[in-house]
């Protein structure tokens, strides 16, 4: 009975070190826990899309999959060199990156700022929430047709519905940021005189960095969805031109290589994010590991 | 550093008819209180009594209803939580009310060491236990050399070891920076551990006063716990 008392506290303990009070040793009891699968199931976790890739390979070889339908993993790499090498592929990659970019840069400046403004006062919410709020019901692919109409097939529609995608994400979470910013905190800004300058800058604003990071991240992966639909529908450069001249000849492997860069790129994009989580969260304890998915 | 000659013959706070009220609910009524520099003084009550609501009106959180406040206008306070800031170094964090000139950064080292972490300026708070984090919020509250130390409960949170040695630490700090002391507390041993003088606080109001040098400490203890409504056992 003692026993299972003692073992019952001790794991009470273990649950402490994960809070914030937790001292060096306990941090690094935490990290070989974390650290504890074993290098077999790691072996296997990544040996499996492996095989999924050679297994495709084979049918592919043998005929079972018709080169029209899926081409062999092989064949899509060659189709890939042979594009680059014809100097294509990383022009239209670019062109597809600098459309993301800086529709990502228009519409992560403003969530950012319109956020900011309603996270901070009451009137700016009063003024601006109730409208946003209003226009992020629309899924925003569904303002597609009216992006064309209004801005035809060139560069400025595919920019604007990515900055689109971007924003309210983007605005969502630094809202959401500034408004759960610890009230002891701000109080203890109060009680030491800051200055409300000093007060946003050291304490509301990193308070609020977790979120917008969070809203960073989710506004990646819209963005990039943006990008895609925008170049597939009216366009003459880019990835999306790419693949949808490829339909025209049904040329099944370089449909599948547009695919493939666009989720690679898509994973690069999210791995940069998570890089920038722990260089800027790098005083949380939940980031510091890089434990979080 | 040594205070300016005329603040020491002041006292560090005087509150003259203090009153304050929710609505209709009044919670301070004619409070009269003075701490003198230097002087070191706890405030025992049940919870609800108004301690914490004075202690709030003393560091500018909360407006009063009537009477006066006669202090500084900023008060350092150390809370029940340290309440650093998690995204900044404990430098920083020490540093964090003094005006961003080079002096500030050795003050606040020097305050660091103060509290025995002068080894650890550029760590993060979340490395530290709960009381290195408390001797933190420690050190940022005297590096501001206030006339006037509020704390709040701040050992309440700590295990009975620690609470030990950060009240010889407190004991020693105030001695050296000779601010008036007001220890908002439930614990009647680290009252007279501590303090020159023990207040207690009823209905919104001071109730009892005691010179802790003038009694025997088991008799003081018995009367402030009696004075808590927690009398002596038979």
């Amino acid at each position: 009975m003692s026993d299972v008392l003692h073992r019952r506290a001790s794991l009470l303990e273990l649950d402490d070190t994960a809070g914030p009070r937790a001292g060096p040793a306990g941090a690094h009891r935490q990290a070989s826990n974390r650290a504890g699968t074993p290098l077999w199931l790691r072996g296997v976790s990544w040996s499996m899309p492996l095989a999924i890739l050679l297994i495709w390979e084979a049918l592919a070889r043998t005929g079972v999959l018709s080169a029209q339908v899926l081409p062999a993993p092989s064949s899509v790499a060659r189709t890939a060199f042979v594009l680059i090498g014809q100097g294509r592929l990383i022009g239209d990659m670019a062109v597809s990156l600098l459309r993301a970019a800086t529709g990502f840069t228009i519409g992560g400046a403003l969530g950012f700022a319109l956020g900011t403004a309603v996270g901070f006062s009451r009137v700016a919410e009063a003024f601006l929430d109730r409208n946003i709020q209003m226009l992020r019901a629309i899924p925003f692919l569904a303002a597609l047709p009216l992006v064309i109409v209004w801005f035809g097939v060139g560069e400025a529609g595919k920019i604007f519905l990515v900055s689109l995608g971007v924003m309210f994400p983007i605005y969502i979470n630094t809202v959401l940021g500034i408004r759960q910013v610890d009230p002891k905190l701000l109080e203890l800004g109060r009680v030491m005189g800051l200055p409300t300058r000093t007060l946003i800058r050291r304490i509301v604003l990193p308070g609020a960095l977790p979120s917008v990071l969070a809203g960073v991240r989710y506004a990646l992966a819209t963005a990039w969805l943006a990008l895609v639909v925008a170049e597939t529908i009216a366009t003459s450069t880019g990835i999306g031109f790419l693949a949808m001249d490829a339909r025209e000849f049904l040329r099944t492997d370089v449909i599948v290589m547009t695919i493939v860069i666009y989720a690679g790129i898509g994973v690069l994009a999210d791995a940069l994010a998570r890089f920038l989580e722990r260089r800027l969260l790098a005083w949380h304890p939940n980031y510091a590991k890089g434990a979080r998915s | 550093m040594s205070s300016h000659p005329d603040d020491t013959t002041k006292p560090a706070v005087v509150v003259r008819n203090l009153r304050r009220a929710y609505g209709e609910r009044v919670v301070i009524d004619s409070l009269n209180l003075q701490i003198g520099r230097g002087e070191f003084v706890a405030l025992l009550g049940e919870s609800g009594c108004g301690k914490t609501t004075l202690l709030r009106a003393l560091c500018g959180l909360d407006a009063i209803d009537g009477g006066a406040i006669d202090g500084p206008r900023r008060p350092a306070v150390v809370f029940q939580e340290p309440r650093l800031l998690p995204w900044e170094s404990l430098l920083r964090n020490v540093s964090l009310g003094l005006p961003p000139r080079p002096q500030s950064e050795e003050r606040a080292r020097a305050a660091l060491a103060e509290v025995g972490l002068g080894e650890r300026l550029g760590d993060w708070p979340r490395n530290l236990s709960g009381g290195q984090a408390q001797r933190v919020a420690l050190a940022r509250a005297l590096v501001q050399e206030p006339r006037l130390l509020l704390l709040d409960e701040p050992f309440a949170a700590l295990d009975a070891l620690t609470r030990i040695r950060m009240q010889r630490l407190v004991k020693r700090l105030v001695e050296h920076h000779r601010p008036g002391v007001l220890l908002v507390t439930h614990d009647v041993d680290e009252a007279i551990a501590l303090a020159d003088r023990a207040l207690v606080m009823r209905d919104g109001a001071i109730a009892g006063e005691y010179v802790v040098s003038s009694y025997a400490h088991d008799a003081l203890r018995d009367t402030l716990l009696a004075e808590l409504g927690v009398g002596v056992e038979s």
